[in-house]
């Protein structure tokens, strides 16, 4: 089978301390006052004296059937043979018609660079061999990166065990970024 | 953690002028108006949708790759309405050099297609409940042709030409029907999912009711038609026109701005907008 990159974030390990937010916009130059992963924080919620709050680590969610690549009138906006939705900044024209169609406002105006940016898994560090960068910066290890196609690989075998979650899957656009709950 | 502005004012104002624009070609050419008033709205209106164009183009983050949105014609509701554009500038152009009945018919076919797939645009978008619906592409088609009559009525004065009988009855008949939509189009988002609910009660009760009570219904709908039936004189009937244009421009400032996304847990109100 193909490869299929995936990632499974542990929202029970996160502590919403914003160390991938920040190694995200450093490592992949997102302009000031945009976020490319963002963590957002859910909460306090619940009754007296259970209450609490959440980090929700969101980013990209590379789904199989991506609405932002159907609405791309360039075809920037495509899927690699790995899964990963990538644009191609030659291609892209900056209509920000993709911004409009993701359901989880992942994708951002990078107003340097007249075009729209979004999460690649961090392109350039796997074509080194090295993980994304919010995966190794994750103070709690939260984050697994891996083939989703691979049983054998931690990602794959923990989004099973754990019967991992995609945020709003009604809309049937089968992410694969997966959640464990908090 | 706002997210940037998707669209903004240019987005709204070429909807807006692609719609007026292709609904005053609609109406006169389609109205079987007199050739010298035809001619003139096939170049007002190929003049407004191309200024809608350049709108469009504006708002690109990169202007001069403009033409890479037409080198896949079928890809994207932007690149079939690129082209839609094109036709209904081109043959409207023509129309205007070369009258007949032809090109009259391929114009108007470009000029429906241009004033109804601004809708479809909005409209196929899935992660923005409020925009969702068919009655989009409907009630964007019925206002540009009210528009685009209110832009007859002014044209018709402007060339100091007799006004055509029936071009009041018909912008009144099309107001209601443009009335009972916008009605139709809120009662049902009210009632849709929590955030097509929310986006309404925005428009009727929050950040954009004064562009939906004020523009959209008190100046575009209400005043103009009693206006229309009430007062008969000619001047009267070109205020209402001005309302009608204000009202249609109103409607589609509200109608993108209020297109919410739905919330992820965590995420505010100010996050989710377009």
């Amino acid at each position: 089978m193909p490869e299929r990159l995936g990632m499974l974030i542990d929202l029970k390990k996160c502590i919403s301390c914003q160390a991938c937010t920040v190694a995200c916009k450093v490592h992949n130059k997102v302009p000031l006052g945009r976020f490319v992963n963002r963590v957002l924080k859910v909460g306090p919620e619940g009754n007296f004296p259970h209450l609490g709050y959440y980090g929700l680590p969101a980013a990209c969610m590379q789904c199989t059937d991506p609405p932002c690549v159907d609405v791309c009138p360039t075809k920037a906006s495509a899927i690699a043979p790995n899964g990963v939705i990538m644009i191609d900044d030659k291609k892209c024209v900056g209509c920000r018609y993709c911004m409009a169609a993701c359901p989880y406002g992942a994708r951002v105006f990078n107003e340097e660079r007249r075009v729209v940016q979004k999460c690649t898994f961090c392109f350039e560090r796997r074509e080194r061999g090295r993980q994304p960068i919010c995966v190794q910066t994750c103070v709690g290890g939260a984050r697994y990166f891996g083939d989703l196609n691979d049983p054998q690989a931690e990602v794959s075998r923990l989004i099973h065990e754990r019967h991992a979650e995609n945020l709003l899957p009604d809309l049937n656009t089968q992410p694969g970024v997966f959640y464990c709950r908090p | 953690m706002g997210q940037p502005q998707t669209w903004d004012w240019k987005v709204a104002g070429y909807l807006f002028l692609a719609g007026a624009g292709a609904g005053a070609f609609l109406v006169a050419v389609g109205g079987n108006l007199s050739l010298s008033l035809s001619r003139a709205a096939a170049l007002l209106g190929v003049c407004l949708v191309g200024v809608g164009a350049c709108l469009l183009i504006g708002d690109l983050g990169i202007k001069l790759r403009f033409w890479r949105v037409l080198s896949n014609p079928t890809s994207s509701w932007i690149s079939i309405g690129s082209w839609l554009i094109g036709l209904f500038m081109s043959s409207g152009t023509i129309y205007f050099f070369f009258p007949g009945a032809t090109l009259a018919w391929v114009g108007m076919l470009a000029a429906a297609g241009t004033a109804t797939y601004t809708g479809v645009l909005l409209g196929v978008v899935k992660a923005r409940p409020f925009w969702n619906t068919p009655l989009l592409p409907v009630l964007f088609l019925v206002s540009a042709l009210s528009t685009g009559a209110a832009l007859i009525t002014l044209l018709t004065a402007w060339m100091g030409l007799p006004a055509a009988p029936w071009l009041r009855r018909d912008t009144f008949g099309l107001l209601i029907l443009e009335g009972l939509l916008v009605f139709l189009y809120m009662l049902v988002m009210v009632q849709s999912t929590a955030t097509a609910a929310r986006s309404a009660r925005e428009v009727l009760r929050g950040r954009w009711r004064f562009w939906f009570w004020l523009g959209t219904v008190s100046a575009g709908l209400i005043l103009p038609s009693a206006i229309l039936t009430l007062a008969p004189g000619r001047s009267w009937g070109e205020l209402s026109a001005v309302m009608v244009l204000a009202g249609g421009a109103s409607l589609r400032w509200w109608m993108l701005r209020a297109g919410a996304r739905r919330a992820l847990p965590g995420e505010s109100w100010a996050d989710v907008l377009i």
